[in-house]
């Protein structure tokens, strides 16, 4: 899966902010600690056109997530 | 969002008159009213029939707060059926919404409700997803967590699972699928049952802290002050409610089946 890779600062000044009424920015962040943004495609029409829509021209690249351990094995 | 703590609707199925001239239930129509940009017909038809449907089977009372998440946005998804002032969600990024529930991503989705488990009675707690897409995996559809307790609802290897308070153990039930209504039921610190579809599938009785995550509770994942284990499943409704009876759990489920079956997207 490809999504939006970020700096520290371009995630600082977007995380948790409301693009509209009731969506925010989530970023997470990979195996090796580094900052991606997942738009779905309804979320990159909301952006077009707003303070935001320089995040529908940040480069891709492939996500490794991390490795999340299992409480219950 | 909001900080009102949960209301209940009027009890019974009244009626009011529409712009239109067609009758809704009261509390449909407070839901309608408050989600204005809800235009589809089709759509306030089946969700004023399950408003119906709850109370003809005494469960609309026992609901603390349910979302229809086929309405196609985030905004329309987002209002609380049995209070629409109170505990509107907070989606994040990485949602699909359209006319056949909303899709997380898998990887950075989920959406907040702002309820606590200290917004029920330690005795009696309970919640319920309605899911659309068969996924194995360790993913959570709703959840809270902290530290040191956490509560959840998933489907993990053919099981669906809950964790407790200080149980952090597999709570498994044998289910063919992650598809239907998954629902969870706590009546005391050491009683709690999960059901699929209506049918009981687990029954648990180890003892267990009544001390509550100090998180809200989120969907499509599971979370306190990270959030983890993001679920990929398709969620077409979600509730809070009561701690429900075996006999109430079937009812629950012909309810949301109906109004998903009106509605075409049924599994």
């Amino acid at each position: 899966m490809n999504g939006i890779k970020l700096t520290l600062e371009q995630k600082n000044a977007i995380q948790g902010v409301y693009f509209n009424e009731n969506t925010f920015f989530n970023c997470v962040q990979d195996i090796n600690n580094d900052w991606f943004l997942f738009l779905s495609e309804s979320d990159k029409a909301e952006l077009i056109n707003t303070e935001y829509s320089y995040l529908l021209l940040l480069a891709e690249f492939e996500y490794v997530p991390p490795i999340i351990e299992n409480p219950f094995l | 969002m909001y900080g009102v703590g949960f209301g209940y609707g009027a009890i019974g199925a009244t009626t009011v008159l529409s712009g239109g001239g067609s009758a809704y239930d009261a509390d449909a129509q407070s839901f309608f009213s408050a989600n204005s940009t809800l235009t589809d017909v089709t759509q306030k038809n089946a969700i004023n029939q399950f408003y119906v449907d709850l109370k003809a089977n005494s469960l609309y009372s026992k609901m603390r707060a349910m979302y229809f998440m086929f309405l196609g946005d985030a905004t329309k998804n987002s209002y609380n059926g049995v209070n629409p002032a109170a505990y509107q969600l907070s989606f994040s990024s990485g949602w699909t919404h359209s006319s056949s529930g909303a899709t997380p991503n898998g990887t950075s989705a989920y959406a907040s409700t702002g309820i606590k488990v200290s917004d029920f009675t330690n005795s009696s707690i309970g919640m319920g997803v309605y899911l659309r897409t068969n996924t194995d995996g360790l993913f959570c559809d709703i959840g809270t967590i902290d530290s040191l307790r956490f509560q959840l609802l998933s489907s993990f290897i053919g099981y669906h699972y809950c964790a407790l308070p200080d149980i952090n153990v597999l709570q498994n039930g044998v289910a063919a699928n992650s598809l239907g209504l998954l629902s969870l039921n706590r009546y005391s610190t050491s009683n709690r049952k999960t059901y699929q579809k209506g049918i009981l599938k687990h029954t648990a009785t180890e003892s267990m802290s009544s001390t509550p995550s100090n998180y809200d509770f989120k969907i499509g994942a599971s979370g306190g002050s990270s959030i983890t284990w993001y679920s990929p499943r398709q969620n077409a409704f979600t509730c809070f409610k009561n701690a429900m009876s075996d006999n109430d759990e079937a009812n629950l489920n012909t309810c949301v089946n109906t109004l998903m079956t009106t509605l075409g997207i049924n599994v």
